[in-house]
């Protein structure tokens, strides 16, 4: 009988050491991983694989020629049945094919063969991009509370907006939604969400001391929002929206900060909070849908808006940033600051084919104060009217939206443009045709604007970002310099104030769609569009008087050959002849006239879960100005952009 | 309303911690800037509007952040700091009025500034004094005019005098008659007084501060100004001016020499390109490690060898703590020109009249943040800058005395100047002693020292980056004054 080396005793003490801890239980693990890899091309010097990057630092990451992949990791975990969670984790955006050297060693200034130049952000390092935790305790009423990651998704674009897709976890907060009254008759949902310190604030900040000296602190701030939504009838639904933003930075003459921490001095150890920027927003919107009338939906809203910013922390960027401020720095007749506030309304009746023959109509009041600004309302992706409005094109898609902090930025070419509605009076009637294959749509919009005004002082109160007049070219808009206007692209989109202002436009849009009954999966798309834009801007100066007008064509022919191919092939027109667009007071005002030829080509190629995407564009512009001012310039520009998907 | 009231518990308790204890801020008033506060009353009655002033001692305007105006009186606020003969001014009309103010420190107040005769006259005296004298107000030791812990100096003289018959009572009531007679809504261009006195050595006045188209204008138009009191209306400001030179000849505003202590100066050149002290190259980033925002600092500790030990001299030269006081590139605290890379530091010491007593001062310049540690912000690691604290010169050919400074210009990372250990000037062996002549100038390298002068009358200038010849004469720097303290 040969005996075991080791004593029973530690024999048992080792096995228990080895047993296995408590592990978790993999079938709670949900994960689910995507790689997405973009090519870019454009017969241009610049590299990256981001059309339009930061508009204001200068970054590495904008540019057209390379390819560049990112991979995310998402991890769901069912903790019990009313506790769950989640995380992503995502490489960063800008490592390029051609450099899967970079460490993420920076060195300024420098690129050399080391490997170790560009930084961090094209080394394709995992950062985890979301977390959440959301449970489902036994509290009356209460039926989630989340903490962590969100995309804002819960209000609207009038108070605070869903966030855009690049940004759509990187929002954290703590949220409570719950039902009050039983089956939809009341129920509510509560957020404080973590200030987002790159934006939502005067400056595009909310204290960071490198960019306003005045601020400093932004730990501190935060957004509460609530949410009341109510059922009364099955016909009748309402929902009150109110959100608060709050900036604080240290009152700097708290006695703790100016001097000895002396009694005598009123000093405690502690530092008072004063208020940088304030932001109130609150929104009623009610939807009324007949069950007698199916035909008929009436949907309202009204809002309100205060921002009240404090100078006393927040660099007048009016002023100081040649006008480029996402908030009004309202002043009374005493120089004192004041809190700018406004009202917005909307009326959509919608008449949903009511004599059963195709034709459906949509009529839509809209009236937003010259001073309403949803500071952390949508910033992209989201529409508010439903006017094609002026910035929309035929391949450009867009939007208005009731906002100063418009984001037309880290942005493909390809993709949608929007304007600030601030200051709309108008309305919109839309027909829209439905017979067969055919689908025609016509739209006639009339905007006023209450945002006219003759000397508004675009000096030290109302941001008018620097170019206020042009129709905006998003066709041949680059990063490189057209956020400085280098190469005249027309107004700032998020341009609504002015010193001279008496402006009107009218437009009128003509879609058509017509499935081709002779060829499987083809479409034929079609678009008329004119834009009247006229500002009699200086009302003493007769010669200040712009008057744009934009015609477009567009058709494109859509085909899908096989279940996993789809093709499309574009060309739009455009032709602006615009009176008076640029100049000044003093120096007069010249003529422009635009024509642009666009052309694309696309596919796309769906099999077995991968999605390969493909579009190709060539654009012809010519920009003719007046000789005696200006020189004519004109674009060949040659573009592409794939994209490669595969998620499990 | 049994429903919405968990609503409000739970949506309270979950949102705690989630920047919700900040809104109790929601009513907090802001606290008032700290300010340095001087007020006072003018001389006119009423409403009349006047432009108000506050000038430092070199005639510069400081910028309050709040002036408040009612009726005769005034409040002005400047940014809370140390200020220290400055004048309070307004002009109206005919009146351009003045008061001293000696010194006004951080969050306190000065009241009872006021533009009267007394405030003027008083300001009129240390003008002209200064004007004589060649003395700067912006040098003058405030406490040495108006000892705020005895209550003595010139000011407590002046006032004293201008209650007893005399020739200040008689400059006093010269002044009475001026400002009676002047019109504050009388809109003139320029002020009929009293402008700055401009007055010779001798104490005879070149520019009287009292404007004789004044004087004629008023007697022009009837008004006629009897300021002598003689029953005569004067048209010419020459008594006025021969009493201003009298009266001003019979005070020291400056204050007197305090024999206690020596203003020692350090200044340190942090320019690229500077010499050592054997006229070689330097890198001043040798040991330190350059990084945006950090700032030059002083760093010095009672020497071991030095008679004088006294723990409240380690505590003002920083205790061998480094990357504690800061020094000055900013044209303040005795700096010189803002801007040029030369930093400046002074300190108030103790010295022995007697001259037996020596004080000796290890040192150090450190490029860093505030409270950065030693590595990567000291000029070297180890060893010490040493200075033994003598007041060379220049010699006062009558006193025999120094001038009060004991200055220094040192380069950032010379290694071969007054270094203790390690020394690497090839004309020493190493080891710098307290009376080594290290470069042959006939002084020992651990003290004050010459630097070059232009010319005869030249006061000298420390030659930029350049300390490894020997200068020719020992430097009173421009930007500050001796030690004074009030006269006796």
């Amino acid at each position: 009988m040969t005996r075991s080396p080791l004593p029973r005793a530690t024999v048992a003490a080792l096995l228990m050491v080895a047993a296995p801890a408590a592990r978790a239980d993999l079938g709670n693990f949900d994960l689910s991983g995507k790689i997405y890899t973009k090519y870019m091309y454009q017969n241009d010097n610049t590299q990256g694989c981001l059309s339009m990057s930061n508009p204001f630092w200068v970054d590495n990451i904008g540019g057209h020629n390379g390819a560049c992949t990112e991979f995310e990791l998402q991890i769901k975990g069912k903790i019990s049945p009313r506790v769950q969670a989640g995380v992503r984790l995502q490489s960063r955006w800008g490592f390029m094919w051609q450099d899967w050297w970079e460490n993420g060693d920076l060195k300024p200034g420098i690129i050399d063969t080391s490997g170790e130049s560009l930084g961090m952000n094209h080394a394709s390092y995992i950062k985890l991009r979301g977390a959440w935790v959301r449970m489902a305790p036994p509290i009356p009423t209460v039926k989630w509370v989340t903490i962590g990651s969100t995309d804002y998704s819960m209000w609207n674009e009038w108070t605070i907006g869903k966030a855009r897709y690049i940004d759509r976890d990187n929002g954290t907060g703590v949220f409570v939604e719950g039902e009050a009254l039983p089956g939809g008759k009341l129920s509510y949902a509560t957020g404080a969400m973590a200030l987002p310190k790159l934006w939502a604030g005067p400056g595009w900040q909310t204290g960071v001391s490198g960019n306003d000296p005045k601020a400093a602190l932004y730990g501190t701030d935060w957004a509460f929002a609530a949410k009341l939504e109510t059922r009364p009838t099955d016909d009748l639904r309402f929902k009150l929206i109110g959100s608060l933003l709050q900036d604080w930075e240290a009152d700097k003459y708290s006695p703790m900060l100016t001097g000895a921490p002396s009694a005598a001095r009123g000093a405690d150890h502690s530092v008072a909070l004063a208020s940088r920027f304030r932001g109130i927003n609150a929104t009623l919107d009610g939807a009324w849908s007949p069950s007698s009338l199916d035909w008929l939906a009436v949907t309202g809203l009204v809002a309100y808006s205060s921002n009240n910013v404090n100078p006393e922390y927040a660099t007048n960027m009016v002023r100081n940033g040649q006008g480029f401020s996402p908030v009004v720095f309202k002043t009374d007749a005493a120089g004192n600051p004041v809190a700018s506030n406004s009202a917005a309304g909307k009326l959509l009746v919608e008449l949903m084919d009511p004599l059963q023959m195709g034709l459906s109509a949509k009529f839509e009041y809209f009236d937003i104060g010259s001073e309403y600004n949803a500071v952390m309302g949508a910033r992209r992706e989201a529409d508010v009217l439903l006017t094609d409005g002026i910035i929309t094109g035929g391949f450009t898609r867009g939007g208005q939206l009731p906002t100063l902090n418009i984001a037309n930025e880290f942005q493909d070419w390809d993709e949608p443009w929007y304007e600030s509605c601030i200051g709309w009076n108008g309305a919109t009637a839309l027909l829209e045709f439905v017979s067969g294959s055919l689908k025609v749509t016509g739209e006639g919009t009339i905007i006023g604007y209450n945002t006219n005004a003759q000397g508004r002082d675009v000096k030290n109160q109302y941001p008018d970002f620097l170019y206020t007049n042009g129709f905006t070219d998003t066709t041949a808009f680059s990063a490189a310099s057209d956020y400085a206007n280098v190469y005249a692209r027309g107004k700032d989109p998020r341009s609504v104030y002015a010193e001279f202002q008496n402006r009107a436009t009218y437009l009128g849009v003509i879609n058509a769609q017509y499935a081709l009954p002779f060829v499987a999966g083809a479409t034929v798309n079609g678009k008329l569009k004119y834009v009247h834009d006229q500002d009699k801007r200086n009302r003493a100066n007769p010669d200040d008087n712009y008057l744009g007008r934009s015609y477009l064509g567009f058709v494109s022919l859509s085909l899908q050959p096989t279940n996993e191919l789809k093709t499309t092939l574009g060309y739009e027109f455009t032709y602006w002849t615009e009176a008076r667009r640029v100049g000044s007071q003093t120096g007069g005002y010249y003529d422009d006239n635009t024509r642009r030829h666009t052309a694309r080509a696309g596919l796309t190629y769906l099999f077995g879960g991968a999605n390969l995407s493909y579009l190709v564009e060539y654009f012809h512009k010519d920009l003719l100005r007046d000789q005696t001012a200006n020189y004519n310039q004109v674009w060949n520009v040659w573009r592409s952009k794939a994209t490669f998907e595969v998620a499990w | 309303m049994r429903k919405l009231l968990p609503i409000g518990i739970v949506t309270l308790a979950a949102l705690t911690g989630c920047g919700l204890e900040s809104l109790f801020n929601l009513g907090h008033q802001a606290y008032p800037r700290p300010a340095s506060k001087i007020s006072g009353t003018a001389a006119w009655q009423g409403a009349a509007p006047y432009q108000f002033q506050v000038v430092d001692g070199n005639g510069k305007a400081l910028e309050p952040f709040s002036l408040t105006v009612s009726g005769e009186s005034y409040l002005v606020q400047l940014p809370s700091s140390n200020y220290s003969m400055v004048r309070a001014q307004a002009r109206a009309g005919h009146l351009l009025l003045r008061a001293l103010v000696p010194f006004v420190g951080p969050e306190s107040s000065v009241t009872g500034v006021n533009l009267d005769a007394r405030g003027m006259t008083e300001t009129l005296i240390v003008e002209a004094n200064l004007s004589a004298t060649g003395h700067k107000l912006a040098l003058l030791n405030a406490s040495a005019y108006d000892d705020p812990a005895t209550g003595d100096g010139t000011r407590k003289k002046i006032r004293a005098d201008f209650d007893v018959a005399g020739p200040t009572q008689d400059l006093l009531r010269m002044v009475e008659r001026i400002i009676a007679k002047g019109d504050p809504l009388s809109g003139d261009a320029d002020p009929g007084f009293f402008l700055a006195p401009a007055l010779d050595a001798g104490f005879n006045v070149t520019a009287s501060p009292v404007s004789v188209a004044w004087l004629v204008k008023q007697d022009a138009v009837g008004n006629g100004v009897d300021y002598t009191g003689d029953g005569v209306t004067d048209l010419t400001t020459t008594a006025f001016d021969t009493l201003l030179g009298q009266v001003a000849g019979l005070y020291k505003p400056e204050g007197c020499p305090d024999d206690s202590r020596i203003r020692l100066v350090f200044t340190v050149d942090f320019n690229q390109g500077c010499l050592s002290g054997s006229c070689g190259p330097l890198n001043r980033f040798l040991w330190t490690t350059d990084k945006p925002g950090k700032q030059m600092f002083f760093v010095g500790w009672v020497h071991k060898d030095s008679d004088i030990q006294d723990p409240a001299i380690g505590a003002m030269l920083g205790n061998s703590v480094p990357n504690q006081l800061q020094m000055y590139d900013d044209g303040t605290n005795g700096d010189e020109v803002a801007g040029d890379g030369v930093y400046t530091i002074y300190f108030d010491v103790p010295r022995d009249p007697t001259g037996v007593e020596k004080l000796r001062i290890g040192y150090k310049y450190t490029w860093g943040f505030k409270g950065q540690q030693w590595t990567g912000s000291e000029e070297w690691p180890g060893n010490s800058r040493i200075i033994q604290v003598d007041d060379m010169g220049p010699i006062d050919p009558i006193t025999g005395k120094g001038d009060g400074f004991v200055y220094r210009r040192d380069v950032y990372q010379d290694e071969a100047s007054n270094k203790d250990l390690s020394n690497l000037n090839p004309k020493g062996n190493g080891t710098l002693g307290w009376d080594t002549d290290l470069r042959g100038c006939g002084i020992p390298e651990a003290r004050e020292q010459m630097v070059e002068r232009v010319s005869p009358t030249d006061p000298g200038i420390p030659s930029p980056g350049n300390m490894c010849t020997c200068g020719t004469h020992f430097y009173t720097p421009p930007n500050l004054a001796t030690i004074n303290v009030a006269c006796k």
